[in-house]
């Protein structure tokens, strides 16, 4: 009798779990290698191949905690099926970052760990 | 929904959790899949023994999970933490988990304010000292935990290499019920 009750129990909770929407979280869009032509953008700027471009060196000061967080953001993309390295990483968050009071978070965070920053401006970091 | 399943230490059974809440979400009807960021591997050895599951790279799931490894300073831990819609502390009623547990509170709450974080006790024996003063225990982390504990069962030991099947009904009982707790979260 009470082993009847339990297959119920367990045949209403699966039912319960069915019925309870799980919001699935927006698919990353994987940006095509030559994307569609933008309206309002030049057909010249907007087919040039992407792909010949190799950018300019650059130099930054990085700390050990800016590099944690390349290493974790390369760790998520690495768990969606790619292989990033850090110059993709940092160009990827450039591209959604936004103004706004979390980049003046942000900024603050990151200038009081910056020891040039703060001899030159010690009010930057106050 | 991503539930990421974390714990400062080993040996408190996140990878076992982690599989019976796939196997309970998977008999439910839902797409799920495991995330398996513990270098031990027993999610991805599990997994190959229960339906042969191979990461599909591209494919949106309903539910997935992340198994992370049994350290708060791996980046693993630190990147699904990041990305969880829940994050899951999981813990015995150790009172040397419990302390554990409490950092692992504080470390989601710093990384990831916008994910649940409960705390779930799991290898409950009801009829022991410790077990009956899972209650207490609860009231020593600083977030909730959930309603359901998940007992010291051996079947739970066996689902990791036979999956759902192993589970008698007492069992999935519980199972599916702290998987509606989650969901109503």
């Amino acid at each position: 009798m009470s082993k009847q009750r339990s297959k119920d129990n367990v045949n209403s909770l699966l039912a319960a779990i069915q019925r309870t929407p799980t919001a699935t979280p927006e698919a990353p869009s994987v940006p095509s290698a030559r994307p569609e032509p933008q309206p309002g953008v030049s057909q010249r700027t907007a087919a040039a191949p992407a792909t010949n471009r190799v950018g300019k060196a650059a130099t930054f000061w990085l700390h050990d905690e800016d590099r944690k967080l390349i290493r974790e953001l390369a760790a998520w993309l690495a768990g969606q099926g790619l292989r990033p390295t850090d110059s993709m990483v940092i160009r990827s968050a450039l591209r959604m970052a936004k103004t706004g009071g979390d980049l003046l978070e942000a900024y603050r965070k990151a200038a009081q760990l910056d020891g040039r920053l703060r001899q030159r401006n010690g009010s930057e970091t106050a | 929904m991503n539930i990421t399943l974390l714990a400062k230490k080993g040996g408190v059974g996140k990878s076992t959790v982690s599989i019976l809440l796939y196997e309970a979400f998977r008999h439910a009807g839902k797409s799920v899949h495991i995330h398996d960021w513990d270098a031990q591997g027993t999610c991805s050895k599990a997994l190959e023994l229960i339906n042969g599951q191979t990461p599909e790279v591209n494919r949106q799931f309903d539910i997935t999970i992340y198994d992370t490894p049994p350290s708060l300073d791996h980046t693993a831990t630190s990147t699904a933490v990041r990305t969880a819609d829940i994050a899951l502390v999981v813990t015995s009623p150790s009172p040397a988990d419990v302390w554990e547990a409490e950092d692992a509170v504080r470390f989601v709450q710093a990384r990831n304010s916008k994910a649940a974080v409960r705390v779930v006790f799991n290898k409950v024996r009801r009829t022991t000292i410790l077990g009956r003063l899972v209650d207490e225990s609860a009231k020593q982390v600083s977030v909730p935990s959930l309603p359901v504990t998940l007992s010291a069962r051996e079947c739970y030991q066996h689902a990791v290499a036979h999956g759902w099947k192993a589970l008698d009904s007492a069992a999935r009982e519980e199972v599916l019920q702290l998987t509606v707790a989650l969901l109503s979260l």
